[in-house]
């Protein structure tokens, strides 16, 4: 009786060891920038100190950026977008956690940019959505690149714009991602 | 008839330079933090152990403020709009303290490699995987 009870021990030990390991892909600058054009001014800023972690063989997909590491052009811009709308020093970050659906269909060992669906919760102002879009992984030479747009529509974050400004600020922000990855050490 | 020309003049005056501070201050550029003071001088290390112990005192603490960091630079990047961004040892390889200069910083980074010892400041906006300081000004390069 004692042989199965090792055989099934070393299919399991080997069992184990055959799972392929997953390859992580993670970056610490990612640049993520909002655009608004609303009659009266156009709006934008930029953030390059966003996280993401991206899994090749789930597609599973994270972000997380710092709201007030948003640099705008103009002080008092700034000054508003973190004082007023998205009140930064209570919400201090805004996320996303979600996948690529179609990750089967990215090869990361061929060069080529690659269309893929990503879906998941996006976190901003305390306020989780479901979010759809699409966005391109572009592979070359090894390196690993992501790039995505979406739009958002800033009352579905429950950010108040005041009644005095809310024909010169828009309802709807651009977001735009771009990120250049590398990969997670195995060891 | 005079009188009257007085008013107006004062009026006309008195608007104009109201309009003017007015539409100085709405699109006043961002202010450089280089001619101002830290508000705290910590090490890379501390920072992180602080953060990490609990981030929402450390976020109370130093959200906003001017922080002075000192360290080993373990890392220099330049992202696609050109900002660089030098990431600071902490003795922890999973987390960083990571300086987005400002644009003007740009020239003097250029002496700054891995593994240079280089005096910071920078508004702290907070911690993800790394703690974040951005507007930073590079003070003084402290490599032998």
């Amino acid at each position: 009786m004692k042989k199965p009870g090792i055989l099934i021990l070393i299919l399991f030990v080997f069992g184990v060891a055959s799972v392929p390991a997953q390859t992580k892909y993670f970056s610490r600058n990612a640049n993520i920038s909002f655009y608004s054009s609303a009659p009266l001014e156009k709006i934008e800023a930029h953030n390059t100190s966003g996280n993401s972690v991206l899994v090749a063989e789930t597609g599973q997909l994270e972000f997380a950026v710092l709201m007030k590491a948003f640099g705008f052009e103009k002080a008092l811009m700034e000054e508003h977008f973190n004082e007023n709308y998205v009140e930064s020093s209570k919400f201090p970050k805004s996320t996303f956690k979600g996948k690529i659906e179609n990750i089967s269909s990215v090869d990361f060992t061929k060069d080529g940019i690659y269309p893929v669906t990503v879906s998941g919760k996006f976190t901003l102002h305390g306020v989780t959505k479901d979010i759809n879009t699409s966005g391109t992984i572009e592979i070359k030479n090894g390196e690993v690149k992501a790039k995505s747009e979406f739009t958002i529509l800033i009352a579905d974050y429950e950010i108040e714009i005041p009644k005095l400004v809310a024909d010169k600020v828009a309802r709807e922000v651009k977001i735009t991602i771009n990120v250049t990855y590398q990969e997670l050490n195995k060891s | 008839m005079k009188k009257y020309l007085k008013y107006v003049a004062a009026v006309i005056i008195a608007a104009g330079s109201f309009g003017y501070f007015g539409y100085y201050y709405i699109n006043k550029p961002k202010e450089s933090i280089a001619r101002k003071e830290p508000d705290v001088i910590i090490s890379p290390q501390k920072l992180l152990e602080e953060f990490t112990a609990d981030e929402q005192a450390a976020n109370a603490k130093y959200l906003d403020k001017i922080i002075e960091v000192s360290g080993k630079v373990t890392s220099k990047n330049k992202s696609e709009s050109n900002k660089i961004t030098i990431l600071l040892d902490t003795g922890d390889p999973m987390s960083s303290v990571t300086c987005e200069l400002s644009p003007k910083e740009a020239s003097k980074s250029s002496a700054v490699d891995e593994g240079s010892i280089i005096e910071v400041k920078g508004i702290c906006t907070g911690m993800l995987s790394d703690i974040v300081l951005v507007d930073c000004i590079i003070l003084s390069d402290l490599t032998d």
